[in-house]
């Protein structure tokens, strides 16, 4: 039975929880931030560790604009709301742009390239590539124009200094088959764990 | 028993909703976009409907808009998507399109299975 089985991948995972301040304002210009957490506020924790002095775009392919708005009014970040105006009427305001969803990569990487030549942010961040990858089982096609997609970020880097944070939703823990193994200079692992508190008397 | 219309671009899912409320006792039809769930609708005659939120084709705004056009309100309508709505949105959608609750993909099976009860229970 053993037999049957094959090795597929090898993923390491380091704790860099003592190392996250010396590591996040440096050292990497495309993170991939695998994580589980379906509240915002576990990720905009995480983004407020990165300084990001000439505001980021957020650009959101899953929550709307309305569901995420008491959490970033104390930040700098810019809002594409890649979803409501598939259901309300919306008109942008100062703070939000309302886009249609993108139907892949390649419009998701127009997408990106408009807001990066209109606000010239410090940071992108994507929430969320699971909207165009499965990690746990990836096609050939689908990897071929994933890195396509990474390789247009990388494009951007001598004319705008940006830097992107890709998000990808892990959570119902399937295994991550295919990881990419170049073109993100950080793969981080961001593993929220909540549990109800018994209190003894 | 009641009559179920499932409407995802995701055949998996179609599939997984499927097994689950057949298991349920319920008889179930598919859809894999708006402009064939708003064509089959009527003839389907469903008692409920888990629709999916940013499928290809149609958007939700125009689906909606067309039940509302066509008057075809009898039927329940529960959100199954990865959309995170705010609370004035999901009241907001309640009230004016009948939409009925909201299960957040990846889904909870027993929030859903709660949750399709609970909707074929009002009137």
């Amino acid at each position: 039975m053993e037999d049957e089985f094959e090795v597929v991948a090898v993923n390491y995972w380091k704790d860099v929880k003592r190392e996250l301040k010396t590591l996040l304002p440096h050292h990497w210009k495309t993170m991939l931030l695998i994580h589980n957490s379906i509240e915002f506020t576990d990720i905009k924790n995480f983004l407020s560790k990165i300084p990001c002095n000439s505001g980021g775009v957020y650009i959101s392919l899953t929550k709307t604009s309305d569901s995420i708005k008491p959490y970033i009014n104390d930040t700098n970040l810019f809002v594409v709301d890649c979803v409501s105006a598939t259901v309300f009427e919306k008109e942008d305001t100062e703070g939000c742009s309302f886009e249609p969803p993108p139907s892949n990569l390649k419009a998701l990487a127009e997408l990106i390239d408009k807001y990066s030549k209109r606000l010239k942010p410090d940071l992108i961040i994507l929430d969320s590539l699971s909207q165009f990858i499965d990690f746990s089982q990836t096609s050939m096609t689908e990897g071929r124009e994933f890195y396509d997609f990474l390789e247009s970020l990388r494009q951007h880097r001598p004319r705008l200094p940006c830097r992107f944070i890709l998000l990808y939703d892990h959570v119902l823990s399937k295994k991550l088959r295919t990881l990419p193994s170049f073109r993100v200079d950080m793969i981080l692992r961001l593993e929220v764990i909540k549990e109800q508190i018994a209190w003894k008397d | 028993m009641a009559k179920v219309m499932i409407v995802d671009d995701n055949r998996d899912i179609v599939e997984t909703l499927k097994s689950i409320m057949e298991m349920e006792g319920h008889e179930t039809e598919t859809a894999y976009d708006g402009e064939e769930f708003l064509e089959r609708v009527e003839s389907v005659n469903p008692d409920l409907v888990l629709l999916d939120v940013m499928m290809p084709g149609l958007t939700t705004k125009e689906i909606l808009g067309r039940l509302k056009e066509r008057e075809l309100n009898h039927f329940k309508i529960i959100f199954v998507t990865v959309v995170r709505f705010s609370e004035d949105e999901r009241k907001r959608l309640m009230t004016e399109f009948n939409i009925q609750d909201f299960v957040t993909k990846p889904f909870n099976l027993s929030d859903l299975v709660k949750k399709v009860k609970i909707a074929l229970l009002q009137k």
